[in-house]
């Protein structure tokens, strides 16, 4: 009982960490393909500073372990239960999807034109993080309703 | 030989864990004087930090702040959660106890972050649900990284 409220809480606390992120992202970088160019390029009507690359980085960098541990801790616990393609797949999906949304800001940086690939890469980044911690409430419901789901788990 | 190759990994994972609990208590004890001295552990503290105070020009904080705050806070307390809390299953000590310290302390953290968020949207009684569950959070956290260390100094573990 302990270990499965264990994994449950973590992936809730994943899920808070992805809606909150969210929230914030939307914040900064608003909705749009104009948002982001407007964030990281500046509008001098609107008075908003372009960003620097150091000041990119200083966002960005401590997510670029974060956001990786947090994809680490949260695939680990599908280890005890019974493995398939799908838990192969989602963990590719959501380190590489990982890896595009926080380097797409410095494609942006660079190249303007490329603001709509930050856009989908935030978007479908939050997704696969939403499925795979919901995935995992899921697997633990099924192993506790018929106990069917794992082998390691006690 | 195999004996004290066995021997040899347990004392090994030993050491780990009372070296990383005593890192945790560290980083326990700091976020503690840290709460303090950003003026956010007594309610009215919070209150004011949170809510502001109009008559002596102080603001309080945004809700994108305040969500800043949580994404952060909320990230380190719930990696120290689940670890603290994966070493303590294999610590032998009773299993209802267990369940008890691994309920209480997410709701505890549920509460934490419940209670800011309150606070914000005006309810000033829910500055001291913030002001007990941060302190029973830190209370929880120092026992179950003590029992670790108990159970894994004394052989107590599975």
């Amino acid at each position: 009982m302990n270990r499965v409220f264990l994994f449950t809480a973590g992936a809730i606390l994943v899920l808070f960490e992805v809606f909150t992120g969210f929230f914030l992202y939307t914040q900064k970088y608003g909705f749009s393909v104009n948002g982001i160019k407007q964030y990281i390029h500046g509008n001098p009507e609107l008075f908003i500073q372009p960003k620097t690359i150091y000041g990119l980085i200083e966002v960005h960098f401590p997510h670029f372990f974060v956001v990786f541990l947090t994809a680490f801790v949260l695939m680990h616990f599908f280890y005890f239960f019974r493995l398939g393609k799908i838990h192969f797949f989602t963990a590719v999906a959501v380190f590489l999807l990982a890896f595009a949304n926080f380097s797409s800001v410095f494609i942006v940086f660079f190249w303007k034109e490329l603001a709509v690939f930050k856009l989908i890469s935030a978007v479908l980044f939050n997704i696969s993080f939403i499925f795979t911690a919901i995935f995992l409430v899921f697997t633990i419901l099924k192993k506790h309703l018929t106990g069917t789901a794992t082998d390691k788990l006690r | 030989m195999r004996y004290a190759v066995q021997h040899k990994k347990s004392s090994y994972i030993n050491t780990l864990v009372v070296l990383f609990s005593l890192s945790v208590y560290l980083f326990l004890a700091v976020f503690l004087v840290y709460k303090y001295l950003a003026e956010e552990v007594f309610p009215s503290d919070i209150y004011t930090v949170i809510a502001g105070k109009p008559e002596e020009y102080i603001e309080g904080l945004t809700f994108l702040q305040i969500t800043e705050k949580l994404h952060t806070e909320v990230f380190l307390l719930g990696m120290v959660y689940l670890t603290i809390f994966s070493i303590n299953l294999r610590v032998s000590i009773n299993e209802k106890l267990k369940n008890v310290l691994t309920i209480c302390g997410f709701l505890c953290l549920i509460l934490y972050c419940a209670g800011i968020l309150l606070v914000k949207t005006g309810i000033p009684a829910s500055a001291y649900v913030y002001t007990f569950s941060f302190l029973s959070l830190v209370f929880i956290f120092t026992a179950v990284n003590t029992l670790n260390i108990y159970g894994f100094t004394r052989g107590k573990r599975k």
